[in-house]
C-alpha cells in the first residue's frame, strides 16, 4: 500500500465513523510517513508496521462501548497497548475487558430488545385494525355525527313548522295530521335530544381516540419498551 | 491479536482527551515540525491510582490461580 491510498482510506473511514478532528489526525500520520522516510523506510514498509487504515480509524470512536460488537479486539488492543508489560505474564487481556464488559452491561441500561413474536402478534392485529376495526369505528363516528346533526336541524324545522301551522287553515296541510301544537312539541323533543346525541358523539371520539392510544402504546411497547402516549385523568378529586 | 504501530496515535488522542497528556509542536531545524507528548499533573495522578489498583488486581488474579488461600 502506497501513502496515498492509506491516508486515503483512513480519512474515508475517519468520516465513515463519524469522528471529529481528523485534521489534526491526519497531520499525525503525515507526520509518522515523513519520519519513516527520513529513517530509511519505504512507504510500503511504514504500512505494513501502521496496520491496516480502518482498524485504525475504528479505534478513534469516542469512548469504548463494551455493548458494541467487534468492540472486544479494540478494547483488548487498548488495555494490551497500555500494560504491554504485562503481556509478558501470560495474562489474557481478552478475558479481562469481557469480564469488565458483562459488569458494565449489568449496571447500565441495557438498550431495548423486541420479542420477536409479540412482534408478529402486533402486525397481525394491525392488519385486522386497518382491514376493519378502524374503516368500521370511523364510518361509526360520521355517521354519529351526521345522525346528530340532521336530528337538529330536523328538530328546529319541525318546531318552526309547528308554530307556522297555528297561524295558517290546517286544511291546506296534506301531508299531516298532527296539530300545530304537537307537531312544535314533537320538534321539541327532536330539539331537545340533539344535546344528548352531541354528548354521546363526544363520548364515542374519545373512547375512540382512547382505544388508539392503547394500540399506540401496545405498538411502542413492543417495539421501543416505552408508553408514548398518556391518558387524561378520570378522576377530579387528585386536584 | 498483532498490535501495529498505527495504534498508539488513536492512543495518544484519547489520552489527550482526557487531558492525560499534553501535546505541543516544536518547529524543527531541518524537516517539518515536530508533536512532543508529555503527561500532565492529572495523568500522573491517574497512572499511579491505577498502577496501584492494577498491583492489586493481578496480585490477587495470581494468587487465585496459583490456588493460594486469600
Amino acid at each position: 500500500m502506497t501513502k496515498n491510498i492509506f491516508m486515503e482510506k483512513l480519512r474515508a473511514s475517519l468520516s465513515e465513523y463519524g469522528v471529529s478532528d481528523t485534521r489534526e489526525i491526519m497531520l499525525d500520520f503525515e507526520q509518522h510517513f515523513e519520519d519513516g522516510a527520513a529513517a530509511g523506510e519505504t512507504e510500503e514498509q511504514v504500512c505494513e508496521k501502521l496496520g491496516d487504515p480502518v482498524e485504525i480509524a475504528k479505534q478513534y470512536i469516542p469512548e469504548t462501548d463494551f455493548t458494541a460488537t467487534d468492540k472486544k479486539t479494540e478494547a483488548s488492543g487498548f488495555d494490551t497497548g497500555s500494560f504491554t508489560k504485562t503481556e509478558a505474564s501470560g495474562f489474557d487481556a481478552g478475558a479481562f475487558t469481557k469480564a469488565e464488559a458483562s459488569s458494565y452491561s449489568g449496571s447500565a441500561t441495557q438498550p431495548f430488545q423486541a420479542d420477536i413474536g409479540k412482534v408478529i402478534i402486533v402486525l397481525l392485529v394491525d392488519l385486522f385494525v386497518f382491514i376493519w376495526a378502524l374503516p368500521t369505528l370511523i364510518s361509526l363516528l360520521c355517521s354519529l355525527f351526521g345522525i346528530t346533526l340532521s336530528i337538529g336541524a330536523s328538530g328546529i324545522v319541525v318546531f318552526i313548522a309547528g308554530i307556522l301551522m297555528s297561524f295558517m287553515d290546517t286544511t291546506t296541510w296534506l301531508f299531516t295530521t298532527l296539530s300545530p301544537l304537537s307537531t312544535s312539541l314533537f320538534g321539541v323533543v327532536l330539539m331537545a335530544a340533539t344535546p344528548l346525541l352531541v354528548i354521546a358523539s363526544i363520548a364515542a371520539t374519545k373512547g375512540t381516540v382512547n382505544i388508539f392510544k392503547y394500540i399506540i402504546n401496545w405498538h411502542s411497547e413492543t417495539f421501543v419498551g416505552r408508553k408514548v402516549c398518556s391518558f387524561e385523568k378520570k378522576n377530579k378529586e387528585a386536584a | 491479536m498483532q498490535i501495529t504501530e498505527g495504534t498508539v496515535y488513536p492512543l495518544l488522542k484519547r489520552l489527550k482527551d482526557n487531558m492525560m497528556i499534553d501535546s505541543y509542536i516544536v518547529e524543527s531545524q531541518e524537516g517539518p515540525p515536530r508533536k512532543y507528548y508529555a503527561i500532565t499533573d492529572l495523568g500522573r495522578t491517574v497512572k499511579q491510582e491505577q498502577e496501584t489498583e492494577w498491583f492489586a488486581f493481578s496480585e490477587a488474579i495470581n494468587k487465585l490461580l496459583k490456588g493460594e488461600e486469600a
